[in-house]
């Protein structure tokens, strides 16, 4: 094995690898390209929605526009006063949290309530079982228009909302897994509880849902999780997709996504073009320096 | 090499294979999909909720169990057999129907007491056939639930797998421990209900009181002088010094005293109620010692019929009005009494909006700026026009819809299908970094909207950089310079988005695809394959060159045989040597042979094998080369030593090959000349 044939295949297996991280999809939960069942494609293109990849890029007036939330990885300081200034100054707010850091936000805006982190199980009123449980009962406002029952996904619940906020409980027979076995222990907090809020701040509004689940492709159907979405949200649509968990598949993407920007520049254009030359005209400036030998 | 390459691709192709996981990692989100998600319907379940039901009924709470039981009803049973979701939809229905039986039956016996303790007899006695009714009705429901709860155990207890076993049977002991509670209410209203029974016996003793009640006029307009009067009495006997309460549309409006003949009399404002008639009602509620000898009593119904002038409200707004933008309201105010000067005050979804009043006939205009914050889509104006008590004049209020729209402004960009980068490059004289190729991408479009728009700004985008415009006409047209950093050649999406700063206007974007083609880099690549071309171009006509060699012609067969044709072995002679003689006029041969034939001796073949492949080729020079094969083969295999006439055969044989070898090689040449001449002669004439 000579050290041409091995570099040449160690070229060879590096493009193919790069050629399969980059054509395979994702399979990131939320992710706005990924179109397995815990991905946000389908919500995107249905409606329209312009996924972020950084709260600065959040350039457009917040008038007539609602950001989404799913702040499954902590929030910088200059993060959160963005979100603030975006609700402050108009914008609608919506935080789909369960066991992610959305009660710093929920600090950092001064408001009481704040997501409880225990998992939310309904033994009687749920799809399959208790871990995706139905939300039955709701406050008649537009955002609740035509909607029997949402479906959540391992969800949460919200404490401490004031009752005049709340446009969401869960059922009666709803509970929260407080030591995480699976089932309903004596002294567990029993339901309703409330799951779904909505404030007004400044001249924005925020709304509070304990379940980010229900826009992933496999729950958008179900129940009526469409029709509610399309209830909250109004004029433009972004997706915050900063602050979502990120997996190796998604780092190399991105790494790739670094080379190729460098290589559709001058100088990286023209330095490949080089190799390619060097590597088709290399075996004829071998031979002539052979042949010279002879 | 194969077994490496094999290697490789198995670790190339076993993550594939895996579809992504070893890639990506697991990842940490806690939730599942849904269409894998074990299904679990324990059918305890129902039954422990039964029991939760039951027990909030047999503590009271009747409005908690009627919620419990509404959300119940809207459980899915889809995964138990048809008879049993019957018996649950039922079992349902009789719940709520006690539940219901139960909550009318409390609150009943409450009227009931609270009636007996007034003294009012017939509606105390009324109400307590009514409870007995209620309880009788109850009773058999609890009956009727305790066999279906019976019945619902014995079909849900076969659908518990042995797991669940225990959970059904606690779910069983806590239904039917809650069921012995309901009995246990059940028989306490039962006891209650006696002893309203035997109240109401015991106050059939005292003595039964009349009220009268006159009412003068009958019609009346509001705020005027209405008169009332009447008497009470007991058995005949006026009672005097009794505190009388006067009712106007089951209102309590006054309380008057009768006098010593036990009658009464008074006068009093007609209130400034806008209805068609007030129902006006006196009561006499024993009061102290009273309590204890007379029954209550209420008067008969009297209606006044009441006067005053109705109002009308005519409004008329847009269907759709804009936030920022001004609305003129028109309306009026109709009225057979007073027009003038009545005050309208306007309401949006609840809350004050503006307040106006009306002109000499009627009529108000008012100009209307919703703010700039309002939310789009259906809101509430409600107008409301306040009585006028002094011309008796009623108010009015009248529901208007209002339908608050933004405008998309319209935008239309032109640009080219196809664009070649670098498109043109500015020289303004200032120094450039080298490289530095911009490309600048001119676009014209326009924007319309029905309503004003005016310094929207015009942001393009395209390859990740932007330009920005603030656009004053309806006509634009703009440059975006973009890097040089485009790909050889493909489709990017430029996007216009127009950012209004009008609040009656949503942004508005626009997307087309070009298709550009970076020149320089096409040049580039280009040159470089072209260069890369020449160069193995100019390899292979090398070679081809080399093969060009071999065609034979009179000169070069006269000339030695090159070592790049053909290298055969170089045999040095010496005295007396046959052997040496014969190979070396057997290579003669060969290279004559191959040189006619094109047909050449490979180093690993074997004399024998040269002479079969190339003696069909040799037409008279078969036998030759076939008897110098022999000679050569002798010469190299034999044990016997070759004599001189061998070795001369074998020299005349390569002579006349040669020879002859040239002779035929000419002519062949010749003729190819002469019928490359008459090729050309044809084509001239």
């Amino acid at each position: 094995m000579t050290i041409r044939k091995l570099s040449v295949m160690i070229t060879f297996v590096a493009v193919m690898l790069a050629v399969l991280v980059w054509c395979y999809p994702t399979n990131s939960d939320f992710k706005s390209e990924n179109p397995s069942w815990n991905g946000a494609r389908d919500f995107l293109d249905d409606f329209r929605v312009s996924p972020l990849s950084s709260l600065n890029a959040l350039s457009v007036a917040p008038q007539e526009s609602t950001l989404l939330v799913i702040p499954y990885m902590e929030f910088t300081t200059s993060d959160l006063k963005i979100l603030e200034n975006y609700v402050n100054s108009g914008g609608k707010l919506v935080v789909m949290d369960d066991y992610g850091f959305g009660n710093d936000i929920l600090e950092h805006l001064k408001i009481e309530t704040r997501f409880t982190g225990n998992q939310l199980m309904d033994t009687l009123f749920n799809y399959e079982n208790e871990n995706f449980p139905k939300i039955v009962n709701f406050v008649t406002e537009p955002a609740t228009s035509e909607i029997e029952n949402l479906v959540f996904n391992h969800a949460t619940s919200l404490e401490n909302a004031p009752h005049d906020n709340i446009i969401a409980w869960s059922s009666y027979f709803s509970f929260l897994d407080e030591n995480q076995n699976g089932e309903y222990d004596e002294g567990e907090p029993e339901g309703p509880f409330p799951v779904i809020a909505n404030f007004q701040i400044g001249k924005g509004e925020l709304v509070l849902i304990s379940d980010p689940s229900i826009l992933i492709n496999s729950m958008l159907e179900m129940g009526d999780n469409r029709r509610f979405l399309e209830n909250i949200v109004q004029g433009q649509i972004f997706l915050d997709q900063s602050h979502l968990p990120e997996v190796p598949l998604d780092e190399a993407k991105g790494k790739l996504r670094i080379a190729r920007n460098v290589l559709a520049t001058v100088w990286g254009t023209l330095a490949l073009i080089l190799l390619v030359l060097i590597l088709t005209l290399k075996p004829i400036w071998n031979m002539r320096k052979l042949k010279q030998r002879e | 090499m194969k077994k490496l390459t094999l290697i490789l691709l198995i670790l190339i192709l076993i993550p594939a294979a895996l579809g992504g996981g070893i890639v990506s990692g697991i990842t940490w989100v806690p939730h599942e999909n849904p269409s894998t998600a074990e299904s679990r319907s324990n059918p305890a379940i129902p039954l422990i909720h039964y029991g939760e039901i039951f027990d909030q009924l047999a503590s009271g709470n009747y409005p908690e169990a009627t919620a419990l039981l509404q959300q119940l009803k809207r459980m899915e049973y889809a995964h138990l057999p048809e008879e049993i979701i019957f018996t649950m939809g039922r079992y349902n229905d009789l719940t709520a129907d006690l539940a219901g039986k139960l909550d009318d039956l409390d609150s009943t016996l409450d009227i009931c007491e609270q009636l007996l303790s007034q003294n009012k007899l017939d509606e105390a006695s009324t109400k307590l056939d009514e409870a007995k009714r209620l309880v009788d009705e109850a009773t058999k429901l609890i009956e009727t639930i305790s066999k279906a709860t019976e019945e619902l155990i014995f079909q849900i207890t076969p659908f518990a797998s042995p797991q669940e076993a225990t959970a059904v049977s606690e779910a069983e002991a806590r239904l039917r421990k809650a069921m012995e509670k309901l009995a246990e209410l059940e028989a306490w209203y039962k006891d209650k209900l006696e002893n309203l029974d035997v109240a109401t016996e015991e106050k059939k003793s005292l003595l039964t009181t009349t009220l009268t009640l006159n009412v003068n006029p009958s019609k009346v307009w509001v705020g005027n002088q209405v008169a009332i009067s009447g008497e009470l009495k007991a058995t005949d006997i006026p009672l005097p010094a009794r505190d009388i309460s006067i009712f106007l549309d089951g209102k309590h409006f006054a309380t008057i005293t009768t006098v010593e003949n036990g009658s009464y009399e008074a006068s009093f404002t007609l209130p400034y109620w806008y209805i068609s008639e007030v129902v006006a009602q006196n009561f006499y509620l024993p009061q102290g010692n009273d309590k204890s000898a007379y029954l209550a009593s209420s008067s008969e119904i009297k209606r006044i019929t009441t006067l005053f002038h109705s109002t009308g409200l005519s409004i008329e707004i847009p269907e759709e009005v804009y936030p920022g933008l001004p609305v003129e309201i028109n309306g009026k105010v109709s009225s057979r009494g007073n027009v003038a000067g009545r005050s309208i005050k306007a309401l949006l979804d609840g809350q004050p909006l503006f307040e106006i009043a009306t002109d000499d006939h009627g009529l108000f205009k008012h100009l209307l700026m919703l703010s700039k914050g309002i939310q789009t889509g259906g809101h509430n104006l409600k107008f409301i026009v306040e009585s006028d008590d002094e011309a008796h004049s009623a108010g009015a209020s009248m529901n208007k819809g209002l339908n608050v729209v933004k405008v998309i402004p319209q935008m239309n960009i032109h640009v080219p299908g196809v664009i070649f980068l670098p498109r043109s490059a500015k020289f303004t004289g200032e120094l450039y970094p080298p490289f530095s190729l911009q490309s600048v991408i001119n676009l014209t479009g326009e924007m319309h909207s029905p309503l004003a728009l005016k310094e929207a700004i015009l942001t393009l985008e395209m390859a990740g950089v932007s330009t920005m415009a603030v656009i004053d006409g309806e006509e634009f047209e703009l440059g975006l310079n973009v890097p040089f950093k485009f790909n050889i050649v493909g489709y990017e999406d430029m996007e216009a988005s127009l950012a209004p700063v009008e609040p009656w206007h949503l942004p508005a974007t626009c997307k087309v695809k070009i298709f550009v083609i970076n020149l320089v880099y096409l040049v580039i690549i280009l040159a470089a394959f072209i260069l890369a071309g020449v160069v193995l171009l100019t390899r292979r006509r090398g070679i081809l060159r080399k093969e060009d060699a071999l065609y034979i012609s009179p000169e070069k067969l006269q000339t030695p045989v090159s070592a790049t044709e053909f290298r055969l072995p170089e045999i040095k002679l010496v005295t007396g040597d046959n052997q040496g003689i014969i190979l070396k006029a057997y290579y003669m041969a060969v290279v004559v042979v191959q040189r006619l034939v094109r047909v050449f001796l490979k180093p690993q073949a074997t004399l024998r094998e040269f002479s079969s492949q190339v003696m069909p080729l040799l037409d008279r020079f078969a036998g030759l080369f076939a008897n110098l094969t022999n000679l050569a083969e002798k010469a190299l295999y034999s044990r016997h030593s070759l004599g001189d006439d061998e070795a001369s055969q074998a020299q005349n044989i390569a002579s006349q090959m040669k020879e002859q070898g040239v002779e035929k090689t000419g002519t062949e040449n010749k003729n190819a000349g002469m019928l490359n001449t008459k090729k050309q002669t044809r084509k001239h004439e």
